[in-house]
């Protein structure tokens, strides 16, 4: 089974919510990936308690970017409190793969930055 | 006909696989496994003070390792050969035992931005430990000519430079550094400074003289070199290990026990506490046997010129999509160091090994390498003596299909 399927190529290439907004967020935090030097920053939007806007920028091989973009997709609508429960597991069934541990870094680097964002609040 | 590749059996299990990742890790030599094979088989039992015949069998065997090594580096005695688990552990012996007794805020290390993590990080933190000054050569692998680099290193040493640090073959772009020429300004400067030589990317591809180049201290790894992993060489100067406090301390690196005191044995065992790595000791002079076998037959040569058809290839079918990063002036040796137009290195590498193309990519283990040359992370093709033009022929293939899939 190829890594690079269908959704995966899609989101690299047409990633969902990317670039981030000049008007201030209830949350945002700068990751990068010291073992590649991929960074990706990330806004989040709260309103009475759910996320109602989540965008992200940044550069980064097809993974990371694929799954920063299929995370913030899964979490924009969602309860502040059901995302803060989110782990790598949420990720990898948003990916559909496995993961081997080389790119556990790439496929989390999304999920990093939403955990940072949160950790502002 | 018997080929290189029929002396690894790596290639009867795998067959379509393409191993471009040698710098990383060699593949076995079979007569790496068979000495390996024959210990554990038939003699495996440990070494020191045994007095049966099947004992003093494998401590003939592995003190027998130690002189085939002394002689592979043309040290003067085997008593220069230090066995330890690997390349980084030799490393962070000599920072921490010469960190001990050399360094101060005064008197510091002296290391290249080249270096692999494992001969930088600990004379970084054992510079930070004893206060002492840590200095980085810039030098530019890619740009600089021998001369700039040997100013450049230069620039750095002074009366107070207590060690300097430095790699060989960089292990990310291949470059051959001229240790001679470093070495012999550096005594210039500095008649005391002990040069330590990482060689874990070189020892594979050229016969070494440790009295020639001139170096105090040297370390490689057994695993890069056709043989076992958990096995290394430490190469010291007599006169330096007999001055060096042990690291570690257990059995068989002792003289004499007491109960508030004990003294050391003499160099080499000083070094080896505990039942080392025997079968992997035993194996590894047998890989470099092998190692001097296609040192001396035209093998070298070989891999010279497919490493030089890697580079044509990829400029004569990329020449707008890769970028080979390779020294200008100096000769580069094995290693293709090179990145693709807007496909990210780890995407590169993970569809080759989909395609059953091994190579590497990210930092390599040369974070401020990469920094230095701003390049966030790389593509690394490393060769050895079974590649062939079909090797580097189906990765071009591969990488025709990378940049489909990925653009
Ligand atoms: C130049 C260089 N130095 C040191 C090392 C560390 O070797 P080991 O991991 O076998 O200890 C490597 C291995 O990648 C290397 O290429």
């Amino acid at each position: 089974m190829t890594l690079y399927h269908d959704t995966i190529m899609d989101h690299y290439r047409n990633p969902r919510h990317f670039g981030c907004s000049k008007f201030k967020a209830s949350a945002s935090s700068s990751t990068h990936n010291p073992s590649c030097g991929d960074a990706i920053k990330m806004q989040i939007y709260i309103y009475k308690g759910k996320i109602t806007r989540i965008c992200f920028e940044g550069e980064g091989c097809a993974l990371s970017i694929a799954s920063a973009s299929l995370l913030c997709e899964y979490t924009k609508g969602k309860l502040l409190r059901e995302v803060q429960s989110f782990d790598e597991e949420t990720v990898l069934h948003l990916l559909q793969i496995d993961v081997t541990p080389a790119r556990t870094r790439c496929a989390t680097i999304g999920l990093k930055a939403l955990r940072q964002a949160i950790a502002t609040l | 006909m018997n080929t290189i590749r029929d002396r690894f059996p790596f290639f009867s299990h795998n067959p379509h696989v393409v191993y471009l990742d040698s710098a990383a890790t060699t593949l076995k030599a079979d007569v790496a496994l068979q000495a390996l094979n024959e210990y554990y088989t038939s003699y495996s039992v440990n070494i020191h003070r045994g007095m049966y015949p099947l004992a003093q069998k494998a401590d003939l065997a592995y003190h027998a390792s130690r002189k085939k090594i002394a002689h592979f580096l043309n040290a003067q005695t085997p008593d220069e050969i230090v066995f330890t688990k690997g390349a980084t552990e030799g490393l962070n012996l000599l920072a921490s035992s010469l960190g001990q007794s050399l360094i101060n805020p005064e008197r510091g290390v002296l290391t290249s931005v080249i270096e692999h993590h494992a001969n930088f990080v600990p004379w970084q933190q054992i510079a930070k430990k004893h206060n002492a000054p840590f200095q980085v050569a810039l030098i530019n692998p890619l740009t600089m000519t021998v001369r700039e680099i040997c100013d450049e290193f230069e620039k750095n040493i002074t009366q107070d430079t207590a060690i300097l640090a430095l790699t060989h073959i960089s292990n990310v772009t291949g470059t051959v550094l001229p240790i001679q020429e470093i070495a012999h300004r550096a005594r210039q400067i500095n008649p005391h400074i002990i040069i330590v030589l990482d060689m874990c990317q070189s020892v594979q591809h050229m016969s070494i003289d440790v009295q020639q180049l001139d170096i105090d201290f040297a370390v490689f790894s057994g695993h890069k070199c056709f043989g076992p992993t958990g096995i290394g060489v430490l190469y010291g100067k007599k006169s330096r290990l007999d001055n060096l406090l042990p690291y570690q301390f257990g059995g068989d690196m002792i003289y004499e026990v007491g109960l508030s005191q004990s003294s050391f044995a003499e160099a080499p065992s000083k070094f080896e506490a505990g039942t080392p790595p025997i079968a992997q000791a035993i194996s590894l002079a047998s890989a470099l046997e092998f190692v001097q076998e296609i040192i001396s037959s035209d093998c070298h040569n070989n891999l010279k010129d497919l490493r030089a058809y890697c580079v044509k290839q990829f400029e004569k079918l990329f020449p707008n999509d890769v970028v080979v990063h390779q020294s200008k002036h100096l000769d580069s040796c094995a290693i293709v160091c090179f990145t693709v137009n807007r496909c990210h290195p780890h995407d590169v590498a993970h569809m080759l090994g989909e395609q059953n193309i091994c190579i590497r990519a990210g930092h390599h283990c040369a974070q401020p390498l990469h920094k230095h040359l701003n390049i966030p992370s790389s593509c690394r093709v490393s060769l050895s003596v079974y590649n062939t033009t079909d090797d580097i022929d189906n990765l071009m293939q591969g990488i025709t299909r990378v940049i489909t899939q990925l653009s």
